[in-house]
This record gives C-alpha cells, sequence and structure tokens, in this order.
C-alpha cells in the first residue's frame, strides 16, 4: 500500500513545522525519514497516522484520505510512536490482548497470534510480568509487537531506536529486517540515525526545518553525489606521498596524511604506488554515501547537531 | 482478570443488590415515630361509669328526692349527704356554707342537657364558628351577668360552700350561653371543690367575679365530639377572679384547660391538661403563680397573653403542635419569669411576641422544631442558664441587632472549657446571618446545613468582630443542667 | 518464528495489504461498543490494580464506621436519621474530593506515561477512549462509595431494624450519583488539560467552587435581591452537592428546620427534577469531555 503527501504543510502557532512537503512511499518499500530534531519527523508521522490533520495539502495511504477517515487509517496502520509507553500495572500479554480486541481482530487468532508476536520480538519470557518492570528496550520491542499484531499493510514507526543500547538496536534492526526483506509490508520510519536508515531503507527524504531538502531512493542519491571515493593514507613522508598521489586523483595534505579523491576502480592502484615508496601506516577509505547527501541537503552548521 | 477484580467488583454488585432488594422488601412503610417519649400518669378519663341508682340527699337524717330540696332545706354550715344519681337535676345553693358529699362512690348530679344534643346549640353568627373570648375574651366579659344559664347543672350563690367527691355532669352545649357545669356567682366567695368531677360539659367551673375559691384534685372533661375546638367551654374559667388556687385537677375534651381572664393573685399547681386548644390561658390576668403544671398534645401548652408579673415555673409542656404549636407563647407579656420549664417536643419551645422584660432560665428546650423564637419588638429578654437540645433550630430570631444569651447549654456547640468553670471559652452562635436569610426567604432553607452555611456560621462564632444580627452565647455551658435523655424513653 | 513467518499468512501467502487482520464488523453500534468495552475493562483493571478501588473503599468505610460509632448514643429512628445526616454532611465534602482526586489524571495521566498515543493510535476514536475511561474508572468508584458505605448498613439494621434500609439505600444512591458527577468533571478537566498539574489544580478549584464558593454566592444572592422564584431552583441544579444534599437529606425529618422535606415543598424543586440535574450532572461533562478530546494535541 503506497503512501502519497501532496504538498503538506502545518503551522503550531508561529512555528512551521512542515512546509509544503511532498513525497511517495512506494508500496513494499522500506522509507526512511531522516532528520535533525525538530525536523519535522514527528510532525509528518502524526499526520501520516491520523492524530492530526495538516493545515493544507493531502495524505493519502492507498486510496484513503487520512484527514478523513482517520479510524480507517488507523486500522491500515501499525504505528509506533516516538514516546511510547504502556500503563506499568500491566503485563505485556495484557497489553497485546487488550491491542487485539480493540482492533477488534477474532479471539481464535488473537490467542494465537499473541504467543508469536512476543516470540518475535523475543518477549515471550517476560510477557507476564508488568511493565513496570520492563527496561526500555523491552518497552519499544513491546511497542513494536502491537504494532505488527494485526499484519498491517503499513508499519510506521516513529525514531524506533532512539535511546536503546546499542544491543538494543541490533536486535530492532534485526526485527525490522525481517520485516522488510521478506514481507510486501510498507515500512516508514524516521531516525537521525544516518547508519541506519543507509542500511535499512530502500528510499529516504530528508527534512530540515520543516522542508523536504531530498527523497529518493538510497541508491539513486548515492548516484548522484558521484562514484567517487576518498582515501586517507597516514604516511611518514607526506611530500612523496602526495606527487604520487597526483597521478591518481585530487590530492589534499596535512601534517601526517594525504586525502585522496579519486574513482574508486583506481584505489588498489593508488594504494599499491604509494605503499612501493612510502611507509604507509594507515588507510581509510571512505565512499560517498547518505552522509555526504545529508550534508548537501541541510545546512553546514546544522550538521553539528546529528550524532553520527 | 485476577480474583481482585472479579471479587470487587462482585462484591459491588453484591452490596447494591443487597440494599435494592433491602429497600424493596422493607418497602416504606417504616414511617418514625414521635422520637419524643412522653407518658404522663394520668386518669384515665374513659372508665368513667356513672351509678344507676337512684339518687338520695340526706341533711340532718332527713331523707330528699332532689340536691335542690335538700340544699334549700339545709341551715348553714350543714353537710348534705348524696347518694346515687340524680336525673335532670338544676341546683342554685344559696345557703352558705354548705358542704356536698358523697357517702359511696361519687353522687352524681345530672343535668340532662348533653345527652340529646348532637351538636351544640350555637347561634353565635361568627362565620368562622370562633366563640366570642377565643383570644380576646372581650365578647364573654360584656356578654355575661352574675346569673348561669338555665343549662348549668350547679350555681352557687352562697359564700363559702364546699362541693367534695360529687360528679356533675351534662350541661348544655352553648358556649355562647356560657353553660357550665358549676357557675359560682360573685356571692360564691371561698368556695371549695374538691377530688369531684365535671364531665360532659361545655364549661367546667366557671368562677364569675369570685374570691377566694379552690380547686383540688377533680377531673374536668369536657364535650369530646365537639369541633372545632373554639365551640367548647373552658375547663376552668376565671372571670375577674382573685386568690384562686387550683391544684392537681386533671382537665381534657374542653377549649382551654384553665382559662384566666382578669384574675389575679391566682396560683395553678400541679395540673394535668391534654387534648385542648390550650392547656392554660392567660388573658388580662396579673400576678400569677403556674407551677409544676404539664400540658401535652394540645394545640399549645401555656399561651400567656396581655398580662403581667406571672410566674411560670417548673411546667412542662409536650408535643403541643398545633398550626402555631408553643410550649409556652408569650404575647405582650411584661416582667415576667419564665424558669425551670421543660418544653419537648413542640413546634416552638417558647414564643416571645412583643413582651418586654421577660426572664427565660433554667428551661429545657428540647427537639422543638424551634427551641426559642423571639419576635422583634421584644425587649429586654434575659435568656439564661436554659439547655438547648436537639431542636431542629435552636434558636430563632429576626431582630437585626445581636442578641446575647450567654450561659446556656448548646447540644450543637463546640465546647472547650479551658478554665474548668463550667463553661466554654469557644461562643457559640446559635443564630446568625444565614438563618436570618433562611427566615425572610424560606426557600433558602434548602441551603442548610451545606458547607457554605456552616462556614459563614464557623466565621460568625470564630470572629467576634462580626457582629452579625441574630444570637451569641459568649460562655456557653459545657453541661446541660437538665436530664434530657429521659425524654428519649429508656 | 521469525517476524517475516509472522507476517505470512497460514498458507505462504505473502503478506500485505491483502492478509492483514481487518476488523470484524466494523462501524456497527455492536461493533463500537465492544471496542469501548475492551477500554472499559482494561480502565477498571488499572484502577483496581493501582489500588484504588481498595483505599476509596477504606476511607468511605473508615469515615462512615466513624459516624456510626460517635453518634451511637441515641436510640430510636431519630438516632438513625442523625447519623444519616451526618454521613450526608461529611460526604457532601468528602465524596466530591475523592472522585475529583480520583479521576484528574484519568486521561492527562496517561499522556505522561505514552500510553494515550497508543490509545489515539489504535482504531478507536477518542471519544471512545473518554467514555471508556470514564466507564471503567466509574465502576471502582461505584463500587467504593457502594461497599463503603454500604458497611454501615448492617450496624444500622441491628440497632434500628430493617425499616432503615429503604432510607439508608437512597443515600447510597444519591452518593453514588454525586460521587460520578464529580468524576465526570474530574474526566472533564482531565481531557482538556495539557499536564497534571494543571487537573489537580482544576479539579481542587472545582471542590472548593462547588463546595464553599457557589454556595456562598448563592446565600448572598438570595440575601441582597429579591429574586423570582426558580432562583433558588437553578442554585440547587447548578451545584450536584447541592443536589445530592437535598436528595439525600429530604427523606429524613432532621436538618433544616421542620423537616427537610417541608423546606423542599417550598421551593419547585421536585424528585424528578433533582434526580434529572444529577443525572445530567453525570452525563453532560462527559459527553463534553468526549467532544474536546478531539482537538487534544499529543
Amino acid at each position: 500500500m503506497e503512501i502519497k503527501i501532496d504538498d503538506v504543510t502545518k503551522t503550531y502557532g508561529d512555528v512551521t513545522a512542515l512546509d509544503d512537503v511532498s513525497f511517495d512511499v512506494e508500496r513494499g518499500s522500506t522509507f526512511g525519514l531522516l532528520g535533525t530534531n525538530g525536523a519535522g519527523k514527528t510532525t509528518l508521522i502524526k499526520l501520516l497516522v491520523g492524530l492530526d490533520r495538516p493545515d493544507d495539502g493531502r495524505i493519502r495511504i492507498g486510496e484513503t484520505d487520512v484527514a478523513t477517515a482517520g479510524r480507517t487509517v488507523r486500522e491500515l496502520v501499525g504505528y509506533l510512536p516516538q514516546r511510547i509507553g504502556f500503563p506499568s500495572k500491566l503485563t505485556g500479554r495484557e497489553v497485546l490482548r487488550f491491542t487485539a480486541r480493540t482492533r477488534r481482530i477474532p479471539k481464535a487468532k488473537w490467542q494465537e497470534r499473541v504467543p508469536d508476536v512476543l516470540d518475535t520480538v523475543g518477549l515471550a519470557g517476560a510477557a507476564d510480568r508488568n511493565i513496570g518492570g520492563y527496561s526500555g528496550g523491552m518497552r519499544r520491542r513491546l511497542g513494536l509487537a502491537t504494532a505488527i499484531l494485526n499484519r498491517p499493510p503499513v508499519l510506521i514507526l516513529d525514531e524506533p531506536t532512539a535511546g536503546l543500547d546499542p544491543e538494543g538496536v541490533a536486535e530492532y534492526h534485526h526485527v525490522i529486517e525481517e520485516i522488510t526483506d521478506r514481507t510486501d509490508s510498507t515500512v516508514l520510519f524516521s531516525s537521525h540515525v544516518l547508519s541506519e536508515v543507509e542500511s535499512l531503507c530502500d528510499s529516504v527524504a530528508v527534512l530540515h526545518g520543516g522542508e523536504l531538502r531530498a527523497s529518493g531512493t538510497v541508491e539513486g542519491l548515492t548516484e548522484s553525489v558521484g562514484s567517487g571515493v576518498t582515501v586517507r593514507m597516514r604516511v611518514d613522508d607526506v611530500g612523496t606521498a602526495a606527487t604520487i598521489a597526483r597521478r591518481h586523483g585530487d590530492v589534499s595534505t596535512s601534517d601526517d596524511s594525504v586525502v585522496v579523491e579519486l574513482a574508486e576502480a583506481s584505489v588498489s592502484d593508488l594504494i599499491g604506488d604509494i605503499n612501493e615508496t612510502v611507509d604507509v601506516a594507515g588507510v581509510d577509505v571512505e565512499r560517498p554515501g547518505l552522509e555526504t547527501i545529508f550534508h548537501d541537503a541541510v545546512e553546514i552548521g546544522d550538521i553539528g547537531e546529528v550524532p553520527a | 482478570m485476577g480474583t481482585l477484580e472479579t471479587g470487587f467488583v462482585a462484591l459491588s454488585v453484591l452490596v447494591l443488590l443487597g440494599t435494592a432488594v433491602g429497600g424493596v422488601v422493607v418497602a416504606d412503610d417504616g414511617e418514625p415515630t414521635d422520637r419524643v417519649t412522653f407518658d404522663p400518669d394520668v386518669r384515665d378519663v374513659d372508665s368513667f361509669e356513672p351509678t344507676e341508682r337512684d339518687g338520695t340527699a340526706v341533711v340532718d337524717g332527713t331523707q330528699y328526692e332532689s340536691v335542690q330540696s335538700a340544699v334549700d332545706a339545709a341551715s348553714p354550715g350543714d353537710t348534705v349527704t348524696l347518694e346515687g344519681r340524680f336525673e335532670d337535676e338544676r341546683v342554685v345553693i344559696r345557703t352558705p356554707n354548705v358542704t356536698l358529699t358523697s357517702t359511696d362512690g361519687f353522687a352524681v348530679i345530672d343535668g340532662g342537657a348533653g345527652d340529646s344534643a348532637a351538636a351544640p346549640d350555637d347561634d353565635d353568627g361568627s362565620p368562622d364558628g370562633k366563640a366570642p373570648g377565643d383570644d380576646g375574651a372581650v365578647g364573654e366579659a360584656v356578654g355575661s351577668d352574675s346569673e348561669s344559664s338555665n343549662d348549668t347543672v350547679l350555681s352557687v350563690d352562697a359564700p363559702g360552700v364546699t362541693l367534695d367527691g360529687v360528679w356533675v355532669r351534662n350541661s348544655g352545649l352553648s358556649a355562647t350561653e356560657q353553660d357550665a357545669g358549676i357557675w359560682v356567682t360573685d356571692n360564691g366567695s371561698d368556695f371549695r371543690l374538691v377530688d369531684s368531677r365535671i364531665t360532659d360539659i361545655t364549661f367546667g367551673v366557671w368562677l364569675h367575679e369570685t374570691d377566694g375559691a379552690l380547686l383540688r384534685n377533680n377531673t374536668i372533661v369536657g364535650h369530646e365530639g365537639v369541633y372545632p375546638l373554639a365551640k367548647r367551654g373552658n375547663g376552668i374559667h376565671l372571670f375577674y377572679t382573685s386568690d384562686v388556687r387550683m391544684e392537681e385537677n386533671a382537665i381534657t375534651g374542653v377549649r382551654d384547660g384553665i382559662y384566666f381572664s382578669w384574675a389575679s393573685e391566682s396560683h395553678a399547681h400541679g395540673n394535668y391538661m391534654w387534648d385542648l386548644r390550650f392547656g392554660v390561658h392567660y388573658m388580662y390576668s396579673d400576678n400569677c403563680v403556674l407551677e409544676g403544671n404539664v400540658a401535652f398534645d394540645n394545640e399549645v401548652g401555656f399561651a400567656l397573653m396581655v398580662s403581667r408579673n406571672l410566674e411560670i415555673v417548673n411546667n412542662t409542656a409536650v408535643n403541643n403542635t398545633g398550626p402555631s404549636g408553643h410550649g409556652i407563647q408569650v404575647l405582650q407579656i411584661d416582667d415576667t419569669v419564665i424558669n425551670g420549664n421543660k418544653l419537648v417536643g413542640n413546634v416552638h419551645g417558647v414564643h416571645l411576641d412583643n413582651s418586654q422584660r421577660i426572664t427565660l432560665e433554667d428551661n429545657l428546650l428540647m427537639e422543638n422544631r424551634r427551641g426559642a423564637h423571639i419576635t422583634s419588638g421584644t425587649r429586654d429578654a434575659e435568656v439564661h442558664g436554659n439547655s438547648f437540645v436537639h431542636n431542629d433550630r435552636q434558636a430563632f430570631t429576626p431582630m437585626r441587632a445581636q442578641k446575647h444569651w450567654d450561659g446556656n447549654y448548646w447540644s450543637d456547640a463546640r465546647s472547650a472549657d479551658l478554665t474548668g468553670d463550667g463553661t466554654s471559652e469557644i461562643r457559640h452562635r446559635p443564630e446568625g446571618l444565614v438563618e436570618v436569610i433562611a427566615y425572610r426567604n424560606p426557600e433558602a432553607a434548602v441551603f442548610t446545613n451545606s458547607p457554605a452555611f456552616d462556614a459563614v456560621r464557623m466565621a460568625e462564632s470564630s470572629f467576634p468582630i462580626l457582629e452579625s444580627p441574630g444570637v451569641v452565647d459568649n460562655r456557653p455551658l459545657v453541661e446541660a443542667e437538665h436530664d434530657w435523655r429521659r425524654y428519649y424513653g429508656d | 518464528m521469525t517476524a517475516a513467518e509472522l507476517l505470512e499468512d497460514e498458507d505462504g501467502v505473502s503478506a500485505g495489504e491483502t492478509v492483514f487482520e481487518a476488523s470484524e464488523g466494523n462501524g456497527t453500534i455492536v461493533d463500537s461498543g465492544r471496542r469501548t468495552a475492551a477500554l472499559v475493562l482494561n480502565e477498571y483493571r488499572l484502577a483496581v490494580r493501582s489500588r484504588w478501588a481498595a483505599a476509596l473503599t477504606a476511607i468511605f468505610a473508615l469515615f462512615s464506621l466513624l459516624i456510626l460509632t460517635f453518634s451511637g448514643a441515641s436510640v430510636g429512628p431519630a438516632g438513625f436519621e442523625r447519623i444519616v445526616a451526618s454521613l450526608v454532611n461529611l460526604a457532601v465534602y468528602l465524596l466530591p474530593l475523592a472522585a475529583l482526586v480520583f479521576g484528574y489524571d484519568a486521561v492527562v495521566g496517561h499522556e505522561d506515561s505514552g500510553w494515550l498515543d497508543v490509545l489515539f493510535a489504535l482504531p478507536i476514536s477518542r471519544s471512545q477512549v473518554v467514555i471508556g475511561t470514564f466507564i471503567g474508572r466509574g465502576i471502582v468508584l461505584v463500587g467504593a462509595t457502594a461497599i463503603g458505605f454500604g458497611v454501615s448498613l448492617p450496624f444500622l439494621v441491628r440497632d434500628f431494624g430493617a425499616s432503615v434500609i429503604p432510607t439508608f439505600g437512597f443515600f447510597v444512591f444519591a452518593a453514588i450519583g454525586v460521587a460520578l458527577a464529580f468524576f465526570a468533571i474530574a474526566v472533564l478537566v482531565s481531557s482538556v488539560v495539557s499536564e497534571k498539574v494543571y487537573a489537580l489544580g482544576g479539579v481542587l478549584l472545582v471542590w472548593v467552587w462547588f463546595t464553599l464558593i457557589h454556595d456562598l454566592l448563592a446565600l448572598g444572592f438570595v440575601a441582597a435581591f429579591d429574586l423570582p422564584s426558580g432562583a433558588i431552583v437553578s442554585m440547587i441544579v447548578s451545584n450536584p452537592a447541592d443536589v445530592f444534599r437535598v436528595l439525600a437529606l429530604s427523606r429524613l425529618e432532621v436538618g433544616g428546620g421542620a423537616g427537610f422535606a417541608a423546606v423542599i415543598a417550598q421551593t419547585d424543586l421536585s424528585m424528578n427534577t433533582l434526580l434529572a440535574s444529577l443525572g445530567a450532572w453525570i452525563v453532560l461533562p462527559t459527553a463534553l469531555a468526549a467532544v474536546l478530546i478531539r482537538r487534544r494535541r499529543l
């Protein structure tokens, strides 16, 4: 089920949270919504799931206009809010049963599926404990469980890995990957972590200050910034190394290293040439990716706010 | 669903169902009875049974067929001994110092006038059936002379006459004609009526401009079938008398038990009066003492009107609940002491209206709708030592000034006796701003007992600086000086 | 089972829009009722588990038994009526306060934990969330009031006989009514304010207003102006605490002067008016909350 976002504008008082944003999310794709804090990601997601209405523009999920059919949208969409929480006196299983009942999933189905979903998100052992005793990661995984319980055609996750420890992030990525790799579900999630978007998503949109700065497939965007790579080598003789390197590409130098930009195919030649003449203490190869896109998309000064 | 959750709902449903079912089963017939218990030991007047034997009267060893012939034959100072029953008698005693007495039970002097009449022969002409003399007594004074009516059973027209242990019954039914059981004329000074019965009469004993009478331990029962009460006569009717003593009489079935009009220096003591309009009624009667009398189930217990220098002491008025049912009604009374009375279960315990210099002291005012009601126009009332117990409203006065009634007991007062002298240091405000508002706007009484009501009252009693109108007790008593609990029964 | 397997249909068909679990009976009243029932059950369960049920029951029981103990001096119908009158005097403070404090976080409290975000993302309307919350917690309040005050009933029957049941039952009924009315007001406050502390401040103001200020102003108006007939009636029905007080006392002979029933007879207040206004005080704030919650921003 595809998502179409057309000319969406949303203001809160004097603040323009979204300014004329348009992009499409293809059916079955995994879509990353990238931006710094305050870029408008959460606002857009709330509009997507019908928790708020755009001032202008239109959002459709499949054929459904979100603004006029809030409940139908919430039937179609599994949603994980950024700020997810559960009453601490309930158990994980009770939350899932409650979700199933309010989603009117037939009892025979949910009786079978609740244990499965708990298993999937790794909460089978903790299902009958009070949520008050859950860690932050467990709560978010329980949130994901409520979102996928009814096999929604669209899954919208707002900052799913925010605040998780590295292990929790890895587990979460694993679950999302399984869903995205093997199903037709359209998954849209927001993040400010470039690497997870790059590794999980087919397509991406970059929001900054409420404006859409870039959107498209990860591949396409990467190509648009060129196919060259950057090689950074720490060497004991910077001058000699720079001379050799100039034969392969553009060179800049610092006290202990040379930085070369060149076509990817020439990297091994470059390293071979220099290695013959100069002692190389270390090599670092950077391919252009979302970070470059992100750099280009937002003002340079804002980059500092983005945790790498 | 855990057991706690199921259990709580189950218990709730159980309680609600139990209450609902209980409510339906028991239904709403549990009408609360009078909460005041009062069971005075009065004579059972319904059990009086006159003898059927023919009457004989004996004077000086000679027997007569009628009482009249006997008393006519008697010399001053003689005793006429009666026995049996005299039918259709009319007796006029003109022999001074004669004594009539019975030898065997109560000899009956039966006037025979009341038997046949179903309704009173009443032609006073007032549209509401109000008899002359109702409240005012002026009509009676103007319309009466010293002669008794034709349907009066026994008249006393000589001084020093004594009736002892006789039963006079069946006078006429007219209050306007002043039909009486016994009529004493202005010649009848020092009349004595003791241990006798006067029943089925309109007026019981009418003392007409007679001084020095003594009425003791008699039972007076009027025509109980006559309504309204205004068409009945009074039990004991004093008209321009002085120095009359009435002791331990029992009076019922008449209009007013003891009626004082222009009667002075008279003393009523230990009389019982019930099922009447007024138990005792004073009009234009000064310097009288009312002591130890009991009036219950009347419209008004003791009605004091337009008189001065009365002593109303140690009387009891219970369940007097007429349309304006007062224990003691005080209307245009001056210089009067009301002391030690027990006023329980009446509409108003004591009702003071347009009266001057009244002392209300050591009385028990309990379970009345209003304990003390004092209207504007009443001045210089002293109120202390009284116990105000569980009246719906303890005190009421619509006056705009603040009245200080210090040293009373109030069952609803918060008290704290820090000095140990028996009086509380917390001043009490039985009557204040909100009560006055509710009096002027009766609808506003729905706010009674609301927190706002309480807050105003608390502010009034806590901050003496608020001189709002009403009643204040600066030194309320900590303990009641009355044993009020006995009126709640055992 | 992996997530992918999970998202596949039993027949191995790839998951997606074709196989997701669409709700049964969309849009019908029964359907919407069942969804609300899930909310009701959940709210009820939370209120019991967070010990509100036990705490409220204990408080009500404690106070009603205290009054029973300390006014045990006089026997007979008078004694019973005094006890009920004392209970009314207590309940007119306690019940609104308890109901308001119980209800102030009903909606805004869930926002703090993030649960409200989850609820609002479910295919139920926000109005259903409010109504479900009201009913679910309301059951606890009704139960606590019934049990807390009902514990006195056996003692009252022992001391005064079974004839007291209708009057006492009516008191409990009115107490439940006023508790629900103030709880509804609390839910309304909780639905419109943005933070829990504002809700708490709001309900405390509501409490002060209805237990004290409203009646003070009413008395002031009565004293100062020549009000048209019916003014008193509107003053009473515009305060649920007053409606409760008048309802509960109307069965008694004690209270304001010549029996409270006689006082009520002087006004145009009928039993039906009182019951209807108490009902309105329960329904209208809840309905208003159910409408205003749609404007709430998360």
